[in-house]
């Protein structure tokens, strides 16, 4: 069962018996998670669990019948799908502000280049001055080692350069909370690293994230939390370490066996170097 | 060459008439778009009563000829105490009829457009309409131009319906002139050559237009 972490703060997102379904499906049944601000929760699991529905109800983009979520002062209540009962737009666009989310596919819009990805939310959404939206991005961009790539097409990167600048698109909204729906199970191995290197730098800086994951070298030495997710419910949460080096569930035990087998003797345990990619292109 | 010098004799008042169908063409378009894609956005709706209304719409539509609209919307409606003047009559029942085929390119353009394009503009916090606009149409350009140039050809082609309410565009002037002359092949010839001509110059711009889009992107 999972237990509220002791420290006394209103928790930056907290679901309370949360219940999803696709048609007649059970995708998510009776969820309870807290997350502190400051906290990096990471969700680890077999597909089909239910981690990426449980993030996409965190910022709405998928409504879900029953159960609740308090997210950064807002309320977010179950309906069921046929009824109009969902939250005023205002809302979610006040939520979705404050929440940035990282996408398994990346979805960048391929029409516009790496710098109107990036300045498109900022300057439609928070209004911002186009040359402070530019500044901002280009900075952003600087960090995670791809300025010269501002004014290229998508289409032209490669994956680990797209989830790197949707990582920037979504940083561009300043937000209290990112989520990350497996970024990296799209990539190819040798750039998982790079990726992986800004998230863990994201972390360090205190950022708030929720993520649903597959790697598990990653998740011990980035969060402090892991939840594990089996069959549409948390099985077991607790400090990263303890939940991956001695779970307590015997599904938890077997899911990490099985996983470990398939990562094999030369799963990388460090990413790999950080320029790996710019060798490539 | 006789014909020629008779094509001479009655190019002006074909010319004239090739005003007319051009005008009946734009008028046409410009409606079939604006309502092709409000019945786009009702055929994607939440709302079940908009997608009933948009859909029925385009079965009833569809499933009538022109030709018989065309008829009804002069003839019909006058009983109903509604007398259109026949160019609107016309271009009315044309853009009317084409918002279902350009609804319907609409709607197959910005389905096509992945769902995960809508999902990352939302969790940005993009308004609705603010993600259509910036986020999804811009991506449908070089899926939608295609069929919608097509339809436009076919469009002007369908304008020659509108002799049978007695508007005065190209077909309406080549009728008058086979009749005076009773050349039909000859005047008929020279109509289809100006009816080509409108379709191939239509398709060649939006092709070029299609091309330098693509290009761009």
């Amino acid at each position: 069962m999972p237990n509220a972490t002791e420290t006394g703060r209103e928790p930056a997102i907290a679901v309370r018996g949360l219940c999803k379904r696709f048609a007649k499906q059970s995708v998510l049944e009776d969820v309870t998670l807290d997350i502190q601000p400051g906290e990096v929760v990471a969700v680890i699991g077999p597909s089909g669990a239910g981690k990426s529905t449980l993030l996409r109800c965190v910022n709405y983009l998928q409504p879900f019948e029953s159960g609740r979520i308090d997210v950064l002062g807002h309320r977010l209540t179950g309906t069921r799908e046929a009824e109009y009962r969902r939250p005023p737009h205002a809302t979610l666009v006040e939520i979705r502000t404050h929440i940035g989310m990282v996408f398994q596919t990346f979805n960048l819009f391929p029409h516009l280049t790496v710098l109107q990805n990036i300045t498109l939310a900022p300057t439609e959404v928070l209004h911002r001055p186009r040359a402070e939206a530019e500044a901002t991005a280009m900075e952003l961009l600087g960090r995670v080692g791809l300025r010269d790539k501002a004014s290229a097409y998508p289409r032209r990167l490669s994956g680990g350069q797209q989830q790197r600048v949707a990582i920037c698109r979504a940083l561009a909204m300043q937000p209290q909370v990112m989520l990350f729906d497996e970024p990296t199970s799209m990539l190819d191995p040798e750039l998982v690293g790079d990726v992986l290197a800004v998230i863990r730098e994201l972390a360090e800086e205190g950022m708030t994230m929720l993520l649903a994951t597959h790697e598990m070298s990653f998740a011990r030495d980035v969060a402090d939390t892991v939840v594990f997710m089996a069959e549409r419910r948390i099985v077991e949460r607790g400090p990263a370490r303890e939940v991956l080096t001695s779970p307590r569930e015997p599904r938890t035990r077997s899911f990490l066996r099985r996983v470990l087998l398939q990562e094999g003797d030369d799963a990388p345990d460090a990413p790999p170097a950080a320029d790996s990619e710019a060798v490539r292109s | 060459m006789k014909i020629l010098r008779l094509w001479e004799h009655y190019l002006p008042r074909f010319l004239h008439g090739t005003l007319i169908t051009l005008e009946l063409t734009a008028a046409a378009l410009a409606l079939a778009v604006a309502l092709g894609f409000l019945t786009a956005l009702a055929r994607m709706s939440r709302q079940g009563l908009l997608r009933g209304v948009a859909s029925t719409y385009i079965e009833i539509i569809r499933a009538t000829p022109v030709l018989v609209l065309i008829i009804l919307a002069y003839y019909g409606l006058p009983q109903a105490g509604i007398v259109l003047p026949g160019f609107v009559a016309a271009s009315g029942v044309l853009g009317i009829f084409y918002a279902t085929i350009y609804g319907e390119i609409f709607r197959g353009g910005i389905e096509g457009v992945g769902r995960g394009q809508t999902e990352a503009a939302q969790a940005l916090g993009l308004t609705p309409s603010t993600t259509m606009r910036r986020v999804i149409l811009p991506q449908t350009v070089t899926t939608i131009l295609p069929p919608a140039t097509n339809a436009a050809a076919d469009l002007v082609k369908d304008t020659s319906l509108v002799v049978t309410i007695a508007v005065a565009d190209l077909m309406y002037h080549a009728y008058g002139a086979a009749s005076t002359t009773f050349l039909p092949m000859d005047m008929f010839a020279l109509a289809g050559i100006l009816y080509f001509l409108i379709c191939y110059l239509l398709s060649h711009v939006l092709r070029r237009w299609e091309f330098a889009y693509a290009q761009r992107h």
